[in-house]
């Protein structure tokens, strides 16, 4: 299971590689600015904007799928925000529970696996649910593919095979396990078994003779013996345990990702709350491809100005499309550096340097003695 | 030809009836070291009477030259090996047998013991089969061996223990544990439930996952409660537990007697054929010695103390051999020369290659006849022990003429500085009466003295000396040559290499 949320076809990697000039661009645009305010004083939030931002795309159709996600998530804040907190809430859940997994019996690591995987199921179907009532709101194919998958992969059925497990893993009717014999008569290849169905029919049940069996009895007050039994017990459970812990951490996983991919999303929505507190506008540029020389837009304005200045920020208009080239001349002070700050940051925020030369004029700039 | 046993042709041969005490000479002449080395890690074998045990027969010794032949083929020798690594177990299952208490555990562990043993038959059977062989004693206990793998009693037992065998992994069981109760009952195809959960959630699995699982102690004894579970296992499956039961009663001595004496007395082959590879890879010679029992005309080349071999192996420095012969009346050998020029180490080797000849080993050297003893008589210098309030001198007469008394022609005598103790005087009296004694009996001997005199008492004594690098008499060579004992040879080389001769003087006086 794969959210997909960042990319069409592969999952976000937080440890992925940044631009070479990526701590030159941090400065020379104050991204620090921009990061403050998409992360809102939130480490993790922070940690994965600032790599999220960095992290360029390969090409304008990639910019597509994700303004497409992102137009979804600004149309259903709520909603985002409320996936965001389960993925959250799984981590906790996790927290909560893990010191206790750590060399115990079968028996104790399966018993917080089924309490913890009971939690992990609670906050499926929420998610689940979120998805199934507000699919349509979502018309992204980002969106439109991670519901459907949800929908598939966590349907209703799935849910009642999970509950039957999560029931028998209580193990109130007994362990079934089978063995062979081993060197000596020791009993080896222990496997863990799922009782044979009993015929529904209660009158059919009474005439299907059970297999024979016999029977031994702990007495009481033989500690070894119980010490004994519990090990056999144990030796029952031990690989269902493995593989219900392992099933814990897979789903874990699996919300860490969505919580990954979904906190870049959860920074965009932040900015933009920022942004509208501010007054300012926003809107989705259009990408152009790699071989066309498009730069055209109005009302552009430096992002990191609007955090630091008091006043309204200016945006600027130009029309240079089909050009190389840009000069920029004029008195001091005169908004110059800020009008270039602006066009890289939207270069940038736009995650498709298309100009790439923008920035390396902007570093020209500044070098500039003035 | 009926087969005996693989070390003696025939209960005239041996092997002896008891366990034998180590002779007398074997710390004299590091005997003790080298079958200490040859039988360390085969104590389970009790080899060591085998190595007390001398044989007097040039026939008994061509018997173990032929099967040594024969297992220096490292195909046999391996395959040989195999068998004996397989036995080794089946005696491991059997200890591990004795020390279980629970009826089911004992048979089941019997049934391995039988199993490992019918498997080692069967591959030592074909493994003979096709072995090119020449010695008397292979070809017999093959022929021996191949009878039993072919006799009702083996195929009954080869054909039940692999029915058992086949039975008893059929067998699958369920243990339904609750309530401080198991119920036990034959597997019924119920599916494999941690799979099943496993499947359920692989739709979430992302890449490797952390093992959860936690380790038992295996112990090979059962509690009471696997013994409970397993007494109920055996009422599901009467039939074969009943089969396994009469099995044991059946076979309980199942062990051929002579297969297993061919497994314990093939070790003194092996073992001393696997003492012998890292020396010969290092490489040193050794060979078959041609033994008479007839004539005491002997040679030898290339030959070396066994015990100091290894030694030097381990420091890595070479050996030096040694030749030696005597011809016609010679029986005696008296070395004399100087200190720590190899002169003990000859005559231990003497006594050593005579005595590893007896046994029907391979001898260190190239070539070696040697003549078959029928006593090895040795006096070494003792430290003097206050315990039989005699005098060293008293003592050295005392144990000289023990031997001298014991001694016949057919013996080999070892003495290592006899009346070292005495005047010059006393040892040239005494050792001339002993030296004398010896070439009546006409028995061989290696003297070790310092006394030259000693040499010239008769045609049968040949005098050899340690010799030493002419341009620098303190350098041994280590070898022993035929020479004139004239006490003055060292010192002469000596005063040459410092221009001390009465001749070297008078020319610088001249000068």
């Amino acid at each position: 299971m794969k959210a997909f949320l960042m990319y069409r076809d592969r999952d976000f990697d937080l440890e992925g590689p940044l631009p070479s000039n990526s701590e030159a661009l941090v400065q020379d645009l104050e991204l620090n600015v921009l990061f403050d305010a998409m992360s809102q004083g939130d480490k993790y939030l922070r940690e994965v904007v600032s790599k999220a931002v960095l992290q360029i795309l390969r090409n304008e159709n990639e910019v597509r799928y994700r303004q497409d996600v992102l137009r979804d998530v600004l149309a259903n804040p709520n909603y985002v925000r409320q996936i965001y907190d389960l993925t959250i809430e799984a981590h906790e859940k996790e927290k909560k529970a893990h010191h206790w997994m750590y060399s115990k019996s079968p028996s104790s690591i399966l018993g917080q696996s089924v309490d913890l995987l009971q939690g992990y199921v609670a906050l499926l179907k929420q998610l689940r649910g979120v998805g199934t009532y507000n699919a349509r709101r979502f018309p992204s194919e980002g969106f439109t593919r991670f519901f459907a998958m949800l929908d598939r992969e966590l349907s209703d059925d799935y849910f009642v095979r999970i509950q039957d497990h999560l029931n028998r893993l209580k193990f109130r009717g007994g362990v079934l396990t089978s063995a062979v014999l081993g060197m000596g008569f020791k009993a080896a290849d222990y496997t863990l078994r799922k009782p044979n169905d009993q015929p529904g029919n209660m009158i059919k049940r009474l005439m299907t003779p059970k297999p024979p069996g016999y029977t031994w009895t702990l007495p009481p007050r033989d500690e070894q013996g119980a010490n004994a039994l519990g090990e056999l017990r144990d030796r029952g459970l031990n690989l269902v345990a493995n593989a219900l812990a392992q099933s814990d951490d897979h789903i874990l996983s699996f919300f860490a990702m969505l919580r990954t991919e979904l906190a870049f999303y959860v920074g965009c929505l932040n900015l933009r709350e920022q942004l509208f507190r501010k007054g300012q506008p926003i809107s989705f540029p259009d990408p152009a491809s790699r071989n066309e020389r498009k730069l055209t837009f109005s009302g552009l304005y430096d992002v990191c100005l609007t955090f630091k200045a008091s006043d309204p920020v200016i945006g600027n208009d130009l029309k240079a499309d089909g050009r190389d080239f840009v000069i920029i001349t004029g008195a001091n002070t005169g908004g110059k550096t800020t009008f270039l700050r602006s066009v890289g940051l939207a270069q940038l925020m736009m995650q498709w340097p298309t100009c790439a030369a923008v920035f390396s004029r902007i570093t020209c700039v500044r070098k500039t003695p003035r | 030809m009926t087969f005996h046993s693989i070390l003696f042709r025939n209960a005239e041969d041996g092997p002896p009836s008891e366990a034998l005490a180590r002779p007398d000479f074997f710390v004299d002449l590091n005997l003790d070291q080298i079958v200490a080395a040859i039988t360390t890690g085969k104590e389970e074998y009790n080899l060591t009477s085998f190595f007390h045990w001398p044989l007097r027969d040039v026939d008994a010794v061509a018997y173990r030259h032929e099967v040594m032949r024969d297992l220096e083929d490292v195909v046999l020798f391996d395959n040989i090996k195999a068998f004996a690594t397989a036995l080794h177990s089946m005696r491991e299952i059997v200890k591990e047998l004795k020390k279980r208490h629970y009826k089911h555990q004992k048979q089941a562990l019997f049934l391995d013991a039988v199993d490992a043993y019918c498997i080692a038959i069967a591959s030592l059977t074909r493994d003979l089969g096709v072995a090119n062989l020449r010695s008397r004693g292979l070809l017999s206990f093959r022929e021996y061996l191949t009878d039993y793998a072919a006799s009702d009693r083996f195929k009954s037992l080869l054909a039940e223990t692999t029915k058992l065998k086949s039975d008893l992994s059929s067998v699958k069981y369920t243990l339904d544990i609750a309530n401080g109760s198991i119920t036990v009952r034959k597997y019924d195809s119920e599916i494999d439930y941690a799979a099943d959960v496993e499947d359920t959630f692989r739709r979430f699995q992302l890449g490797a996952a952390k093992d959860y699982r936690a380790k038992f102690n295996e112990f090979p004894q059962m509690n009471h409660v696997e013994a409970a579970v397993i007494e109920r296992v055996a009422r599901l499956y009467s039939e074969i537990f009943t089969n396994l039961q009469s099995y044991c009663e059946n076979y309980s001595t199942y062990l051929d007697r002579t297969i297993g004496e061919f497994d314990r007395e093939i070790q003194f082959y092996i073992s001393y054929l696997d003492y012998l590879t890292p020396l010969r890879r290092g490489g040193l010679n050794f060979c078959y010695p041609t033994p008479s029992s007839e004539s005491k005309e002997l040679r030898a080349d290339g030959v070396f103390d066994l015990a100091l071999a290894k030694s030097l192996l381990v420091k890595g420095t070479t050996i030096v051999c040694n030749d030696f012969y005597l011809k016609g009346k010679e029986r005696i050998f008296i070395v004399s020369g100087p200190n720590n020029g190899g002169k003990t180490t000859f005559a231990r080797m003497f006594g050593q290659l005579h005595y590893l000849a007896s046994l029907g080993c391979l001898v260190p050297g190239r070539n070696a006849k040697l003549f078959l003893f029928d006593q090895i008589l040795a006096h070494f210098e003792r430290e003097e022990d206050i315990s039989n309030l005699r005098g060293k001198l008293q003592d050295d007469l005392v144990r000289i003429h023990d031997i001298l008394n014991r001694a016949t022609s057919r013996s080999i005598i070892i003495m290592n500085e006899i009346f070292s103790s005495a005047t010059l005087k006393d040892a040239i009296y005494l050792g001339t009466k002993a030296i004398e004694r010896i070439v009546r009996l006409d028995a061989l001997c290696v003297c070790v003295t310092f006394i030259d005199e000693l040499t010239l008492l008769s045609d049968k004594i040949v005098s050899a000396v340690s010799t030493v690098v002419p341009e620098r008499p303190a350098v041994r060579t280590f070898k022993i040559v035929r020479k004139p004992a004239d006490g003055l040879a060292y010192a002469m080389s000596v005063a040459e290499k410092y221009r001390l001769t009465r001749r070297q003087i008078l020319e610088r006086i001249r000068s």
